[in-house]
């Protein structure tokens, strides 16, 4: 039985676009998205990795500028992930993985504020070869460790469809 | 050929992997996988668009420090690759794209080594402008693996055989 909101989100004219495209419009948006999270793991996770202490030559700051880059892959896989839900509203909506993937981005997304308001001002003028305080390097640990999740979460997700998944 | 992938599915080893009921064995491997190809395909297309010149005041040399991290993915995808053909040989190795992502992993993997030495480690790409031939480099590696990651997520819709004794699935 479908609740009111599958019934609007499945008449929208992007699900109707999603469905009617397939077979080879779904796997060219899985294709964008993992080069979407690819790109986001590449350069906010590599930038996380630095204020943790590798590739410590590289001051902070300057590799900072590859963060536009992971906002453009997250921005990707956001527009991409709301036309796989356009789909197949309920195969996600009741969906552990999905949930799990969901509250990894908050934590990711409440942790950069944080990262912004309490240790951006120390890194920005981090030189190269210095090591991070130890507030940073929890901040940007979480940070990694959270879009571990949102990834580990997002692979994990055909395995736990609802059973009434059609 | 088919004997051989038979006896390779009826393994205790790729039996395991596809059917115990354990998110280590599957689950966990395709997990593995993933992270892998994320870190690896991620952590070259940050490398190659600092060559590109994006975050020009980042060392090219220290760019190598990364590169540690970037052995332990491939690492982590291989081991993983190799479990999941251990899991459906039939599947991957009847299906040409997955030769064609074998193939454009390893000129990816090939140009890693040639970028470090002759990119990040070359003292004359301390200064500004790289020469056109480093940039070429770069622009072909982001091609590799992109074509690597677009084969990988295909070949999940283009396989024909899933195993040696089986039906052919329809789609």
């Amino acid at each position: 039985m479908m609740e009111p909101w599958e019934i609007w989100v499945r008449s929208t004219a992007l699900s109707a676009f999603v469905l009617e495209r397939a077979p080879w419009l779904w796997p060219t948006l899985e294709t964008l998205h993992f080069l979407g999270l690819s790109t986001l793991i590449g350069t906010i996770g590599l930038f996380d990795l630095r204020v943790l202490g590798v590739a410590k030559a590289i001051p902070p700051a300057a590799l900072h500028r590859l963060i536009p880059w992971g906002i453009g892959g997250f921005g990707v896989n956001l527009l991409t992930g709301i036309a796989f839900f356009s789909a197949y509203p309920e195969q996600y909506a009741y969906n552990s993985a999905f949930h799990w993937k969901l509250a990894f981005m908050a934590v990711a997304a409440l942790n950069a504020a944080v990262f912004y308001s309490a240790a951006f001002r120390e890194i920005r003028t981090l030189g190269a070869g210095a090591q991070a305080s130890r507030r940073a390097r929890i901040i940007t640990g979480i940070s990694l460790a959270s879009w571990i999740g949102v990834l580990t979460c997002g692979r994990l997700l055909t395995f736990y469809r609802p059973p009434f998944f059609h | 050929m088919d004997a051989l992938f038979a006896w390779v599915e009826a393994s205790s080893l790729s039996t395991w992997i596809r059917e115990a009921d354990t998110i280590f064995a599957f689950q966990g491997i395709l997990v593995l996988h993933a992270l892998g190809m994320g870190f690896l395909a991620g952590g070259n297309a940050a490398i190659n668009l600092r060559i590109l010149g994006v975050a020009r005041r980042v060392p090219l040399a220290a760019m190598a420090g990364f590169f540690p991290l970037l052995w332990i993915s491939f690492a982590a995808s291989l081991v993983s690759g190799v479990l999941l053909l251990i899991a459906y040989p039939t599947k991957a190795l009847t299906n040409p794209l997955f030769y064609v992502k074998v193939g454009a992993i390893a000129l990816a993997i090939g140009l890693m080594p040639i970028i470090r030495d002759r990119v990040l480690r070359d003292p004359a790409g301390a200064h500004e402008s790289l020469p056109a031939r480093a940039r070429r480099l770069a622009i072909l590696s982001l091609l590799l693996w992109i074509g690597v990651i677009g084969a990988g997520r295909l070949l999940a819709y283009t396989y024909s055989r899933l195993m040696a004794y089986s039906v052919p699935t329809g789609f």
